[in-house]
């Protein structure tokens, strides 16, 4: 398998607080990998360093060989846990957006997307509801083939059915070539698409191992083995 | 990939400066229209003149502040508030972002400038009531720049070197002010900017009294001169251009290395 990204010795601290300790992580081409810890673990810390959001205190991350960079930000789409977009826009206008600036964008797909949830193009973001503009956002960045799609939390704060949807969404759309960094605590819902699995804790990284090697080895669901770690 | 950035920041800009251009234009030749037109001489359409007047002045007031602050706040508002995560992780390179938006909040402050001034002499020379005065004050001007300064003959070419710098420099000071105020204070970055501002304030008036020494020791000027060398505001518009410079390359260096989206 090709290594897709490397951390090596990422160190994040704010002050005397250490949001992400020593990481050494490797990930592959072609798997889906569920980052999970709980609230304030580094999971989030970890996406943003790797999207160029935070500087690290140390050590360095590398995308297919290459320190990041713009020339990374072109293999990577990431969904933040937020409402990113500026509200005042069309959503047309951000696929017009994406579309300028990602090379690798699908404008019909992102189109036949919004088509299916009936959102329609000429809506200003601030007039949908909050699962719509979550929806919106995720369109925007499956709609691209990139190398690596960095999602944080992107089924947190919505309903069953609506995660249902993202998560098929993410399924459908992805290019298969590439790989998945999941970032959430809600686990049940993901474990069954998840090929392999992040433990971090406190910045630390706890545990990384196949999906399907952890739940023989343990006897138990990755759900149960999270709830029984990170038990408090 | 900068030609998309200038695009895409025109295209966010253009229905707001335009509407206020529109506004600005429509005082002017209205207040002009009520100055010159005897029907506003009496009642009951005397008001009219008034309120146009008051239009007008305020006008010409808000433009320009309203203009920088609305460029300020779209600056802080795309880089270092949630819209800094798509902003920031576009593939083109934190210079080409700062660049772009630099460069289209200088061409729209420029115009607003433009349109401040090309509104007031409108309205003077329309206003045949005014047309003495200011001639009073061409002449006070003139009898001013050949009183202050040794050498006045090229000393319009170089306040207008100087003022088209200061321009310039005007963005390039709040850029760098929001971008370290992020840095100091990340919970609080407007306080920060605040606290940013104040401190490049006090740089600047350092670097005005350097600039100050350097004729000094360069020139016969000494402070106890009645005049200035009239080359003073070509240098220090010259250093200005450099200093613009500067405050843009911090302002890279602190979004490139010290960006800190928490």
């Amino acid at each position: 398998m090709e290594s897709l990204l490397e951390c090596r010795n990422l160190t994040k601290k704010y002050g005397a607080f250490t949001a992400l300790n020593n990481l050494n992580l490797t990930l592959n081409s072609g798997r889906i990998i569920g980052l999970l810890g709980p609230n304030g673990s580094g999971k989030s810390t970890l996406l943003k360093m790797i999207n160029g959001l935070l500087v690290p205190t140390h050590g360095d991350i590398k995308m297919a060989g290459s320190l990041i960079g713009p020339s990374s930000r072109e293999l990577i789409s990431y969904l933040p846990e937020r409402t990113y977009l500026p509200s005042s826009e069309t959503v047309a206008s951000f696929i017009d957006f994406f579309n300028d600036f990602y090379s690798d964008f699908d404008r019909a797909k992102a189109n036949e997307m919004l088509s299916h949830l009936s959102i329609n193009p000429k809506a200003k973001l601030k007039t949908l509801s909050k699962g719509n503009k979550e929806k919106v956002q995720l369109i925007l960045v499956m709609s691209r083939n990139a190398r690596l799609y960095c999602l944080d939390e992107p089924i947190g704060g919505v309903d069953p059915a609506a995660r249902e949807y993202i998560l098929n969404t993410i399924m459908k759309n992805y290019n298969p070539t590439a790989s998945i960094l999941i970032s959430t605590h809600l686990i049940e819902d993901i474990e069954d698409i998840l090929d392999d699995v992040i433990f971090i804790q406190n910045g630390n990284l706890i545990l990384y191992s196949p999906a399907e090697e952890l739940r023989r080895r343990e006897g138990k669901t990755v759900d149960a083995l999270f709830r029984e770690v990170f038990r408090c | 990939m900068l030609g998309k950035l200038i695009k895409h920041e025109y295209r966010a800009t253009y229905k707001l400066f335009c509407a206020i251009y529109g506004t600005i234009a429509f005082i002017t030749l209205f207040t002009i229209f009520t100055t010159n037109v005897s029907l506003f001489d009496n009642m009951p359409f005397r008001p009219l003149r008034t309120i146009s007047t008051v239009a007008f002045v305020i006008g010409c007031i808000a433009l320009p502040i309203g203009s920088i602050i609305y460029i300020v706040y779209r600056f802080y508002k795309n880089l270092f508030t949630d819209e800094g995560y798509l902003t920031f992780t576009l593939p083109v390179s934190r210079m080409q972002i700062i660049g772009s938006k630099y460069l289209v909040s200088c061409s729209w402050f420029a115009g607003s400038l433009l349109l401040l001034f090309g509104s007031i002499l409108l309205y003077i020379k329309c206003n045949s009531g005014l047309s003495d005065l200011v001639d009073g004050l061409k002449e006070v001007i003139n009898e001013l720049i050949n009183t202050a300064f040794t050498d006045s003959t090229h000393v319009k070419l170089y306040l207008c070197i100087y003022a088209i710098s200061y321009v310039l420099y005007v963005v390039a000071f709040f850029y760098l002010a929001f971008a370290f105020g992020q840095l100091i204070i990340p919970n609080h970055k407007i306080v920060g900017a605040l606290l940013a501002y104040l401190a490049l304030q006090l740089v600047e008036q350092v670097i005005s009294l350097l600039v100050m020494g350097l004729f000094m020791v360069f020139t016969s000027y000494s402070l106890k001169s009645p005049t200035l060398p009239g080359n003073y505001y070509l240098v220090y518009g010259l250093i200005l251009f450099a200093m613009t410079f500067l405050w843009l390359f911090f302002t890279n260096l602190i979004c490139t290395k010290k960006l800190n989206l928490a």
